[in-house]
């Protein structure tokens, strides 16, 4: 390969090779497909934070606010919706799954490249018709739509559902082609005991993408049916059963929460084996505890219905079920964190939001734990202790590590480097602004504010107050990780081919890769993350 | 390729035949026969040999070796995992209040636009209880 002129990067690499609009909207290659869901997946971040700000700023009164009783109806179900479906679920594994994915194997691209555009056009299809019911008038059914009230809610849900809907199939399309691309396309000498423990967790992801998905389209299209024929499924006077919706729809969004969680914990892997300079400790226990994670996933999903009128038979068997999930979290935690005892330890910022990850994972577990305990459950359901045990999972965990792996990709993935000190300082802010905001909630939550209301008894303002302040930081925390980023990439400092001495095999290629990723078909002679070799990967 | 063009197309239409017979089956038994607690299970069953011979003969899957093969069984069993346990919980619900005896018609018509239950009618009809 031959370096441009005073650099080290290649010359023709996949951003500069083709540089016409259209040779990125009908790019088949999966590193710039990467690079779209990305900018989609952060403009609705950045919807959902819009959104939750509205709410926050709301809470900061005991009364009225800023607006009436049904625009916040409206306002946390666009939050929740947004960011839930438009970001969360795609987020990791069709941004970064797509960027590294083919190259930690070895592969030229995925499997079906043509397919993978579709997926991110179906996503861009779908995304457009949930925002475009948002703003003809917006539904109040929160991100849940249950039944009976999401079947007569006089608001736009109808739009919103078929487009969560059409969402679905690019989830289940993407799905689809990761686990193809793993049986098929991995370069020699990448044996099923040195894929990368990304991967893993991304094959574990797409299978219950690929299982569960259909569920969650089934009943969406049961309500619509219901909404607009007026089936009767879920409607009692009729023969129907609300709670039969919540089965579905939890059958689905239980394991859902391990599609958004399993790929963080993927990223996390990697990040913490860069920055310790050690092997993962443990590699086929963590990477079967991916599989115990996702199946056992499947079992739990009527720890949601506790006080729907589900049977305590039923209650009972789904608390203690939940349970088994501790076990395998657990064992990656363990792992972690003996993989960072007695290693080298390279305090950069996407350790830094690593260590923030198994924190707050930890208390968010915890906290599912109990919740997960029927008694307890009585009283903590639908109050913001349920709101905080979530937020800490899915932003205390799952954000921070969309935000180590941007971090530690994206060196990778432009070619540049970001200013370190700002970006330390957007770190803090964040993981400091997260625990003001969601800690009081756990305080709220026990006190008995409910969720999804737009009141409360004055003595509970300070603890509001408080929740403001720390989403405002979080706020100002991303604000400079936008501003910083941008900058890198017209005035960021040239980054070399492995910025961070890293041994994962997504460092083989070129950083940023040459457009079909390899100039040679790369051999894996070495196990992954191998940090007893001195040098680096070798460059192909 | 050109070994399958030469198979006849007899097995498709006997398994087409099989297929029509269920779909018959399936109407008789609803309709000229009570089954009483039993036409849930016997419905899904019918339903179930009919998708696993449309998936088997039609969408080729017998045909298929290795990590393909698995597909099929894996579906079967989570949705066997979603309607068991499904089922399971409404079996074993507390019956709600609700006077034995009374007949649906008995109670008040209300107007479809109100869409409330008469307490346990819903119930009725999906668990059996
Ligand atoms: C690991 C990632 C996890 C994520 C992303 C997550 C996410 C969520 C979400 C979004 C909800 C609220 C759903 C709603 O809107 O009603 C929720 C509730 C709940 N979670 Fe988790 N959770 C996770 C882990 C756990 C674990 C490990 C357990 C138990 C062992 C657990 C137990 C529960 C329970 C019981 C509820 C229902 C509480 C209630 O509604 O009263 N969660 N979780
Ligand atoms: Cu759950």
């Amino acid at each position: 390969m031959n370096p441009a002129a005073g650099s080290n990067q290649p010359a023709v690499t996949y951003l500069n090779h083709e540089t016409t609009v259209a040779s990125w909207l009908l790019t088949r290659d999966h590193k710039r497909i990467g690079v779209m869901f990305l900018v989609g997946v952060i403009f609705a971040l950045l919807l959902g934070g819009i959104f939750a700000m509205a709410l926050r700023i709301e809470l900061l009164t005991p009364g009225p606010t800023v607006m009436g009783p049904m625009t916040y109806n409206r306002m946390f179900t666009l939050h929740g919706v947004t960011m839930v479906w438009l970001f969360m679920i795609p987020a990791i594994p069709s941004a970064f799954g797509n960027f590294v994915l083919p190259i930690m194997l070895g592969a030229k691209d995925v499997a079906f490249p043509r397919l993978n555009l579709a997926s991110f056009y179906i996503y861009l299809a779908g995304s457009m018709l949930t925002v475009f019911g948002m703003l003809w008038s917006g539904a109040d059914t929160g991100w849940t739509f249950y039944t009976p009230y999401s079947t007569v809610s006089p608001t736009t849900v109808t739009p919103i559902l078929l487009g969560v809907f059409i969402i679905g199939f690019s989830t289940i399309i993407t799905g689809l082609n990761f686990i193809t691309t793993v049986h098929t396309l991995r370069a020699p000498g990448m044996h099923w005991t040195r894929i990368p423990l990304f991967v893993w967790t991304i094959y574990g992801t797409s299978v219950i993408q690929v299982v569960a998905t259909p569920v969650l389209g089934m009943v969406l299209l049961l309500v619509t049916a219901e909404r607009v024929l007026g089936m009767g499924i879920f409607d009692p006077s009729r023969g129907g059963d609300p709670v039969l919706f919540q089965h579905m729809f939890w059958f689905y969004s239980h394991p859902a929460v391990y599609i958004m969680v399993l790929p963080a914990m993927g990223v996390i892997t990697e990040v913490v084996c860069a920055y310790s300079r050690k092997n993962i400790f443990g590699y086929k226990m963590v990477a079967a505890s991916t599989f115990g994670i996702a199946f056992v996933g499947f079992f739990t999903w009527g720890h949601h219905m506790f006080v729907s009128g589900q049977s305590t038979f039923g209650s009972g068997i789904f608390g203690v079920l939940s349970m088994l999930v501790a076990i395998f979290t657990a064992i990656k935690i363990f792992n972690w964190v003996a993989t960072l005892y007695g290693g080298s330890i390279d305090l950069k910022v996407p350790l830094l939001y690593v260590l923030g990850f198994i924190f707050l994972l930890m208390f968010g577990g915890m906290t599912g734990v109990a919740v997960a305990t029927t008694s307890l459950d009585v009283h903590w359901h639908d109050t913001y202790f349920v709101v905080a045990h979530f937020h800490y999972i899915m932003v205390g965990a799952v954000l921070m590590a969309f935000l180590a792996g941007l971090h530690y990709w994206w060196p990778k993935m432009f070619g540049k480097l970001y200013p370190e000190r700002w970006s330390f300082l957007a770190a803090m802010t964040i993981i400091f602004g997260f625990i003001v905001t969601f800690l009081p909630q756990f305080l709220l939550g026990n006190m008995g504010m409910p969720r999804r209301y737009y009141e409360y008894p004055r003595e509970m303002q300070w603890l509001h107050v408080l929740s403001t302040a720390g989403a405002s930081l979080l706020a100002f925390g991303f604000g400079l990780i936008a501003i910083y980023l941008l900058w890198s990439l017209r005035y960021g400092e040239e980054a070399p081919m492995n910025a961070w001495g890293s041994r994962g095999y997504e460092w083989y290629s070129g950083s940023p890769p040459v457009p079909h990723n390899f100039t040679e078909a790369p051999r894996f002679e070495r196990e992954v993350h191998d940090y007893t070799v001195v040098e680096g990967p070798r460059v192909y | 390729m050109t070994e399958e063009k030469k198979k006849s197309a007899w097995g498709y239409v006997v398994v087409w035949g099989v297929l029509a017979v269920l779909t018959v089956a399936t109407w008789v038994l609803g309709t000229k026969i009570k089954l009483g607690v039993f036409s849930l299970p016997v419905a899904l069953g019918i339903a179930v040999v009919k998708t696993v011979l449309v998936a088997m003969f039609f969408m080729h899957l017998v045909e298929q070796r290795g990590a393909r093969r698995v597909v099929l069984p894996v579906s079967a069993v989570f949705l066997c995992l979603l309607l068991g346990v499904t089922l399971l919980e409404a079996m074993t619900r507390i019956r709600m209040a609700r006077p034995d005896g009374i007949e649906e018609e008995l109670e008040p018509k209300r107007p479809a636009s109100t869409r409330t239950a008469p307490p346990g009618s819903g119930a009725k009809r999906l668990m059996g209880n």
